[in-house]
C-alpha cells in the first residue's frame, strides 16, 4: 500500500529529531491512600519485625503454572474459510419445476456426469453489472521493489451493462447479498443488513418468512436441530453473543445477550458445552479501584460485570507480563450461563478440541548471541463443561498447529535461530501425551532451511504441512507419517505447484490445496492454482492440477487463499470458488468455477458469470442444486 | 550492570565484542524499542522478537557504523522491522494504532495516481526541510504519531493539549507536508 510506503518513509527521518520528540515514559498514577496505606503497612511490618509477602500478580505461589500465550497461525482443514459442504438436500414440494437443460433432475447424487451442460439458467434479480475502474495500487510498490521500470497493464475500462437475453427467471426472492447463509432442516438462515431473516423455498421462490434485528452481530450458528441462533461478534475489546429461539422463524425471540471483554480468539460447540477462548488486553493504566478497568468480565443482558476470580487466573511463575489474560470460559449452549472459566495471565492462541484447551505462546530468548524461539502450552480439559488445568511444557519453535487425537497432542511448530554467523529456520513436529503433558516423540528440523509453515492437514496419523521459503515463494507439501512414535517419516515433497496454500480433505486419502500460481508479468494478478495431493510411495505428489487463465483479482500482492467461500464436495469429488477473469477486450467479470476431480485430472465442470465481489459469493446444496449466491445475482448448477 | 550505562559506553562494548553490549542495549534501550515495535505490531511476541533481532542487527553493523545517536539508531532498526513483519499480516495482526494512521497518511499521498519511483535521498531531504521548517511542539507532536506511531491520546496526554487539539495539529501539518512534498516534485 502507498499509504504504507509513506510510513516507512518516516524513518529516514534524522536522527538527531526522532531523538528530540522521543515520548517521555508514564508512569501508572498510584492513587495517594493507596501510597498512605503502603506506608502504614510497612511501618506495622517494621514494628512486628515480620516481612509479609505483597500480594500481587505475579507473587510466589505454591501452584503456579507459567503462562502461556496465544498466538495461532493454524490453518488447518477445519480452521480454513468458510468451506460449504454438502450436506443433507432440503426437501422441496413434489410439484417443484426446475428449467435444466438436462433430461432429467437426478436426486439419487451419483457422481456428475460432465458430458451434459450442467448450468442451469435460473437467475435472480437481473440488476446490471458494473464493475468499477480497475487500478492496483500495489503494481507501483512491486515497482519500487524490483527498482525496474514496468509497464503498467492500462487502466481496465468500465465492464459494459449486461443485457439479460435468453435468461429465465427461475427464482425470486434471492439470497443475494448475504453476509453468511446456514441451512436447518426446514428452513434457510441469512445474515443480511444487520438482520438474521428466515427462509423457505416454495416452487421457485425464496420466500422470507420471518426477520429479527441483530445490529452488528458478524457470524452465527444454528444450535438444537435448528431450533434455535447463536450469533457473534467480536471486536479487539469486546466479544458479544446473542441467543435467539427461532423454533418459529415468524416469531424469533431474544433469549440472552452476553457481553465479554477480549477478543475471540477461538470456539467450539462440544456435548460438554460452549466453550471460547478470549485474550483481553488492558490498553490504559488501570485504576487500581477499579476492576473494571483490569479485570476480564462478562455482563448478562447488560447487568452487572461479572469480573473473573482472581482464584481462577494462572499466574506465570518466572516472569511478570503486562496486563493481558487468556480467557476461557465454558457455557451451557441452551442458556448461555456460565460453567466455568480459566485464565492465564498473558495473551495467546488457543486450540478448542473435543476435549481440551491448548493455550500456547511463542518468545524469543537470546542467549550467547543466539536467538530462538520457544512455546509455552497449557493445557486444560472439560469434562461436563468444567474447566481443569492439566500442566504445562515448553517445545522449542513457535506452535503452528495442534490437534489432538486419543490423548495425544500433535503439535507442529516453525523453528528459528539465529545470529550473527548463521541462521536456520524450519520445521519441527512433536507428539505430546496429555497423560503426563511431556513429549513421547519428535521429529526435529525435517526440512530445508528457509522454510516456514504456511499450512497444516492433520489426517489420522499423518500429517500434511505446507512450507514455504519467503512470502511468497511457492508452497512445498510434506506428509510426516507418526503411525510409530519410535520411527516417525517425513515423505520429501515433490515440486511445488503454487503460493499460499491452503490445505483440505478431499476424500479417498486425497488432500485438496488451494493457492496461487505465478503470475504473468510482474505486478500483475497471482492466478487461483487448485491441487490435488496424495502420498505415492516416499512422495507426497500432486497428481491433478488446475490453474485459472485470465485472472484478473484486484491486486498484485499476493492474497490471502481464505479470503473467500470455497465449496467442498469430497462425495461428488467437487470444489467451486468465485474468481474475477478478463475478457479478451480486457474488461473485468466475476465467474464462479466448479471443478470435478475424476481421480486422475481437475477439469471444469461448470463456470457461470455471476458479477460483483467473488469474494461475498455464498453457495448452499439444495436437492441436486448447487445456488450460488453472489452480491445482486443468483445461479443454479445441477449437480 | 549498569542499567543506565551511557551511550559512547555501550557502542564500546560492541567493539570490543563484548557480549555486555546487548544486555546494556537491552537494559537501556529495551522499553524503548519495544514500545516502538508494540505500537506498529498488536502481538507482543512480536514486538519482543523485534526488539531482540534489533540487537542481533545492530551486533552486525557496530563496528564499523559507530552511531551518534543510539536510540534513535535502535528505534530506527526496531521501526523498519516492526514494519517488515506489519506489512506480511493481515489486517487482524496489526497494532490497534496502525490503520487510523495509514487513513492519515493516505491524506498526504497524490490523487493522480502516477507511477513514479521516488529516491531515498529526495524523500529524506523533502521530510527533513519540511520537519525542520516546523515549530518544535508542532515537529514532535507529528514525529511522535507517525515516526512513533503513537495514539492521539497518549500525544495529547504527553502535550498536556485536548485530543481534538492534536487531531487539528495533525491535520494542518499533514496538509502542508503535502503541499511540501507536491513543491519538491515528490509524488507517492
Amino acid at each position: 500500500m502507498k499509504e504504507e510506503k509513506m510510513l516507512r518513509a518516516f524513518s529516514l527521518v534524522d536522527d538527531d529529531l526522532v531523538e528530540k520528540a522521543a515520548p517521555r515514559e508514564q508512569k501508572p498514577k498510584i492513587p495517594f491512600w493507596w501510597k498512605r496505606l503502603a506506608y502504614v503497612a510497612v511501618a506495622a511490618c517494621l514494628m512486628l519485625a515480620v516481612v509479609l509477602p505483597i500480594a500481587f500478580m505475579g507473587g510466589d505461589n505454591d501452584s503456579v503454572p507459567v503462562i502461556s500465550k496465544l498466538d495461532d497461525t493454524t490453518q488447518n482443514a477445519d480452521e480454513t474459510a468458510p468451506m460449504v459442504s454438502a450436506g443433507d438436500t432440503l426437501p422441496l414440494p413434489a410439484d417443484t419445476q426446475f428449467v435444466t437443460t438436462q433430461s432429467a433432475v437426478d436426486t439419487a447424487k451419483p457422481a456428475p456426469d460432465v458430458t451434459k451442460q450442467p448450468i442451469d439458467v435460473g437467475v435472480g434479480p437481473l440488476d446490471a453489472y458494473k464493475d468499477s475502474e480497475y487500478f492496483s495500487l500495489i503494481e507501483m510498490l512491486d515497482a519500487l521493489l524490483s527498482e525496474s521500470e514496468i509497464d503498467l497493464p492500462p487502466s481496465q475500462p468500465t465492464a459494459p451493462d449486461i443485457a439479460p437475453s435468453g435468461v429465465t427467471n427461475d427464482f425470486s426472492g434471492s439470497l443475494t447479498g448475504a453476509d453468511s447463509i446456514q441451512r436447518s432442516d426446514t428452513h434457510i438462515f441469512c445474515l443480511k443488513d444487520e438482520k438474521l431473516e428466515a427462509y423457505t423455498v416454495s416452487g421457485h421462490d425464496f420466500v422470507c418468512v420471518g426477520a429479527f434485528d441483530v445490529g452488528d452481530m458478524s457470524e452465527f450458528s444454528l444450535l438444537d436441530g435448528g431450533k434455535k441462533v447463536l450469533l457473534l461478534r467480536s471486536s479487539s475489546i469486546w466479544t458479544k453473543l446473542l441467543l435467539l429461539d427461532v423454533s418459529d422463524p415468524a416469531c424469533m425471540k431474544e433469549l440472552r445477550r452476553v457481553r465479554i471483554t477480549g477478543r475471540l480468539c477461538s470456539s467450539k460447540l462440544t456435548d460438554a458445552g460452549l466453550v471460547l477462548a478470549t485474550n483481553y488486553t488492558v490498553w490504559e493504566a488501570p485504576e487500581y479501584d477499579n476492576p473494571t478497568s483490569f479485570v476480564p468480565y462478562m455482563q448478562y443482558d447488560g447487568g452487572e460485570a461479572n469480573h473473573l476470580p482472581m482464584e481462577d487466573i494462572i499466574l506465570p511463575t518466572d516472569k511478570l507480563l503486562g496486563l493481558d489474560y487468556a480467557v476461557i470460559y465454558s457455557l451451557d449452549p441452551d442458556t448461555l450461563t456460565l460453567q466455568s472459566r480459566k485464565a492465564i495471565l498473558g495473551s495467546g492462541a488457543a486450540k478448542i478440541t473435543e476435549n481440551y484447551v491448548f493455550i500456547h505462546s511463542w518468545h524469543s530468548t537470546t542467549l550467547a548471541n543466539t536467538l530462538r524461539r520457544y512455546t509455552d502450552l497449557y493445557c486444560f480439559d472439560y469434562q461436563d463443561g468444567v474447566l481443569t488445568y492439566r500442566g504445562d511444557l515448553t517445545l522449542e519453535g513457535r506452535v503452528s498447529s495442534l490437534d489432538e487425537k486419543d490423548g495425544i497432542l500433535r503439535v507442529v511448530a516453525d523453528v528459528a535461530y539465529r545470529n550473527s554467523y548463521e541462521h536456520y529456520s524450519g520445521v519441527s513436529f512433536y507428539c505430546v501425551s496429555l497423560q503426563s503433558v511431556r513429549v513421547v516423540a519428535e521429529l526435529k528440523e525435517f526440512t530445508e532451511n528457509g522454510q516456514t509453515v504456511q499450512s497444516v492437514y492433520f489426517d489420522g496419523d499423518t500429517v500434511y504441512i505446507g512450507t514455504q521459503h519467503a512470502t511468497s515463494s511457492p508452497t512445498s507439501i510434506y506428509l510426516v507419517d507418526f503411525s510409530n512414535h519410535a520411527n516417525i517419516l517425513c515423505v520429501t515433497p515433490d515440486e511445488p505447484i503454487a503460493r499460499s496454500i491452503s490445505l483440505a480433505a478431499f476424500g479417498d486419502g486425497a488432500v485438496l490445496g488451494i493457492g496461487y500460481g505465478n503470475r504473468d508479468f510482474v505486478g500483475g494478478p497471482y492466478p487461483h492454482t487448485i491441487g490435488i495431493f496424495k502420498r505415492e510411495g516416499d512422495k507426497a505428489v500432486s497428481v491433478a492440477k488446475y490453474r485459472v487463465e485470465n485472472a484478473a483479482e484486484a491486486t498484485g500482492h499476493l492474497p490471502s487463499s481464505l479470503d473467500r467461500e470455497y465449496y467442498l464436495d469430497p462425495e461428488r469429488q467437487l470444489v467451486g470458488f468465485a474468481v474475477r477473469t478478463k475478457n479478451e477486450d480486457n474488461s473485468v467479470k466475476t465467474e464462479y468455477i466448479l471443478l470435478h476431480f475424476d481421480g486422475k485430472t481437475l477439469s471444469e465442470f461448470a463456470c457461470v458469470e455471476i458479477g460483483g465481489d467473488p469474494c461475498a459469493v455464498h453457495t448452499l446444496l439444495l436437492d441436486g442444486k448447487l445456488h450460488v449466491f453472489g452480491d445482486k445475482e443468483h445461479r443454479v448448477i445441477s449437480v | 550492570m549498569n542499567a543506565q550505562m551511557e551511550d559512547n559506553k555501550i557502542i564500546a562494548l560492541y567493539f570490543e565484542r563484548s557480549e555486555d553490549a546487548i544486555a546494556e542495549s537491552q537494559a537501556k534501550y529495551g522499553k524503548y524499542c519495544y514500545k516502538i515495535a508494540k505500537n506498529i505490531l498488536s502481538s507482543h511476541e512480536d514486538a519482543e522478537e523485534c526488539v531482540s533481532d534489533t540487537w542481533i542487527k545492530a551486533w552486525g553493523v557496530i563496528p564499523p557504523q559507530k552511531p551518534k545517536r543510539l536510540s534513535a539508531f535502535f528505534g530506527t532498526i526496531t521501526r523498519n522491522l516492526a514494519l517488515n513483519r506489519m506489512e506480511s499480516f493481515f489486517a487482524e495482526k496489526r497494532g490497534g494504532v496502525i490503520l487510523p494512521i495509514l487513513d492519515e497518511l493516505s491524506e498526504i499521498l497524490s490523487a493522480d495516481g502516477e507511477d513514479e519511483v521516488v529516491d531515498a535521498i529526495v524523500m529524506k531531504e523533502a521530510i527533513n526541510t519540511f520537519l525542520a521548517s516546523l515549530p518544535t511542539q508542532v515537529r514532535k507532536i507529528f514525529l511522535q504519531r507517525y515516526w512513533y506511531v503513537r495514539s492521539v491520546k497518549e500525544i495529547a496526554r504527553d502535550f498536556n493539549l485536548t485530543e481534538n487539539h492534536v487531531r487539528v495539529i495533525l491535520h494542518r501539518t499533514r496538509s502542508d507536508f503535502k503541499t511540501h512534498l507536491a513543491n519538491k516534485g515528490v509524488c507517492l
